[in-house]
């Protein structure tokens, strides 16, 4: 359904479409670049990470 | 014409002594016999006097006392008397002498009467001075006997009164054994009762992480299961880059597959863990300290405890603040205890903040902070919250077992009974608590190193 609903975005032309992802376990990050690493290749996601909620 | 006074008070004298002696050594077969000698004397005596028949009587007294004195001389009872009866002696014999030389040879006898006459008082004399010795001796015995009696008396009293004594020992240790045997019961009963409840106590700890287990555990699977099949996919495309003879990108996939089942290692071993630091919570402590990194068990049970809430109450939501002495690094101490009680400290602080929040939800955050410190040789675990703080009345039970504030079934008011237990007992340190009412409370872990 994800990359149904991503594709359509394609389509309809809001890309990349960008992505924070909020969560203080760090391997999120690779997990997710990877899983989605197409979509990434391709620029349709661009993601964000955020660990914690102290600004820098 | 002259009656035989001496013979009748000798017989009497010699059957009297040996009556007192026979009464006071109790031989009773004399007593007849001791009669008889008594009743021979007075009859023999009043013939003599009723009849006026000296002449023949005298010689009657002669053959008795000769008898009495050889009689009383020959038994072996009466060896002790002998030298009384000895008293006697010389005036029978000096007497029968007179008596006989009189009938034998009166010339003789009128010629040395006088000589008779001062022989005769001389045994009187001598028989004066024995029985006076006599008696003295026998007054002497007599004490002596007395005294004797007397002690035996007492001793057999005292023999009576040990008796009584030792009966009432028996009774009182038969007594004292029976409560101590019920002491006793009672005392395991006791302690099969505390263990019991410290087991459960235990449970209980073991059910407010439950909850916060599951969510530790869900995220370590959660990253096996997603790079297993992120894995899987990476394989495939490197089968298609392969057949593209698209080496370069084979090798940077190779690679992310290598680093992924890194991740997937990483994270097996983290459920690992938390799965036996489970089990090791919910075991007997094995009570032996060992080097333990201090920050990172209390960082594991404050986050243990936050998310067990969590699951509880999805409302629940606390600022959790953290201030770790990097400089402490490991300390010896019994990870298990120290875990329960670093657990049993933070629970408390989430639970009091939770209960403030419900009172005044406007413009209150709860927060629990857990701050270690090293200072000289202790090291400082407190775990402080802005709850509502202890009452002042209640800051003197806390540590006290079965007491507790919360609504009944909720507590076993044995959380932080234990915990003073664990930090006092088995690691000498000291577990102090400061609380303003309203404000909140701090309490203190001090470990010696």
């Amino acid at each position: 359904m994800l990359s149904s609903q991503l594709i359509y975005q394609f389509e309809t032309n809001i890309y990349p479409m960008k992505i924070l992802v909020v969560d203080d376990e760090r391997d999120i990050q690779t997990l997710f670049e990877q899983r989605f690493r197409k979509e990434i290749r391709e620029k349709l996601i661009e993601f964000v990470f955020a660990f914690q909620g102290k600004r820098h | 014409m002259s009656l035989s006074v001496a013979p009748l008070v000798i017989s009497l004298v010699i059957a009297d002594r040996i009556r007192r002696y026979v009464k006071v050594n109790k031989l009773p077969l004399w007593e007849k016999p001791l009669k008889y000698i008594l009743f021979f004397s007075v009859f023999l005596f009043a013939t003599e006097a009723f009849l006026s028949a000296n002449e023949v009587t005298k010689w009657i007294w002669h053959l008795y006392l000769i008898a009495l004195i050889i009689f009383s001389l020959q038994q072996k009872e009466f060896r002790v008397l002998r030298m009384f009866i000895v008293a006697f002696v010389p005036y029978e014999i000096v007497s029968l002498f007179s008596d006989l030389s009189e009938v034998i040879s009166v010339d003789f006898f009128n010629t040395n009467e006088s000589y008779l006459k001062n022989a005769t008082s001389l045994t009187y004399i001598w028989m004066a001075a024995i029985l006076f010795s006599q008696n003295r001796q026998f007054k002497a015995a007599e004490k002596e006997r007395i005294k004797r009696q007397q002690e035996d008396e007492l001793n057999r009293a005292i023999a009576i009164r040990k008796v009584e004594l030792e009966v009432l020992v028996a009774e009182r240790t038969a007594e004292l054994t029976e409560q101590k045997e019920e002491l006793e019961h009672a005392l395991h009963e006791l302690r099969t009762t505390q263990s019991q409840l410290i087991q459960s106590e235990k449970m209980a700890s073991l059910g407010e992480l439950t909850a916060g287990i599951a969510h530790e555990i869900q995220n370590p699977l959660n990253f096996v299961n997603n790079f297993s099949e992120v894995n899987a996919e990476l394989i495939d495309e490197m089968k298609q880059e392969i057949d593209k003879g698209n080496m370069e990108e084979v090798k940077a996939i190779a690679n992310d597959i290598a680093m992924n089942e890194q991740k997937i290692t990483q994270h097996g071993k983290r459920a690992d863990a938390i799965v036996k630091g489970m089990l090791q919570h919910s075991r007997t402590s094995s009570g032996i300290k060992e080097p333990t990194e201090i920050n990172a068990l209390a960082d594991e049970y404050l986050r243990l405890a936050y998310h067990g809430l969590r699951a509880k109450d999805k409302s629940f939501n606390a600022t959790m603040k953290t201030d770790f002495d990097e400089t402490i690094g490991m300390i010896n101490i019994i990870p298990q205890d120290i875990g329960r009680v670093i657990l049993n400290l933070i629970t408390n602080a989430f639970y009091a903040v939770t209960e403030k929040k419900q009172q005044q939800p406007a413009g209150y955050e709860p927060t629990v902070s857990v701050i270690t410190k090293k200072t000289g040789n202790n090291i400082l675990v407190t775990v402080k919250d802005n709850g509502n703080g202890i009452p002042k009345a209640a800051l003197d039970k806390i540590f006290q077992p079965f007491f507790t504030t919360k609504p009944s079934g909720q507590g076993t008011g044995l959380g932080l009974s234990m915990s003073y237990e664990i930090i006092t007992k088995a690691h000498g340190g000291e577990l102090k608590v400061e609380s303003n009412e309203g404000e909140g409370a701090e309490f203190t872990i001090n470990l010696p190193i």
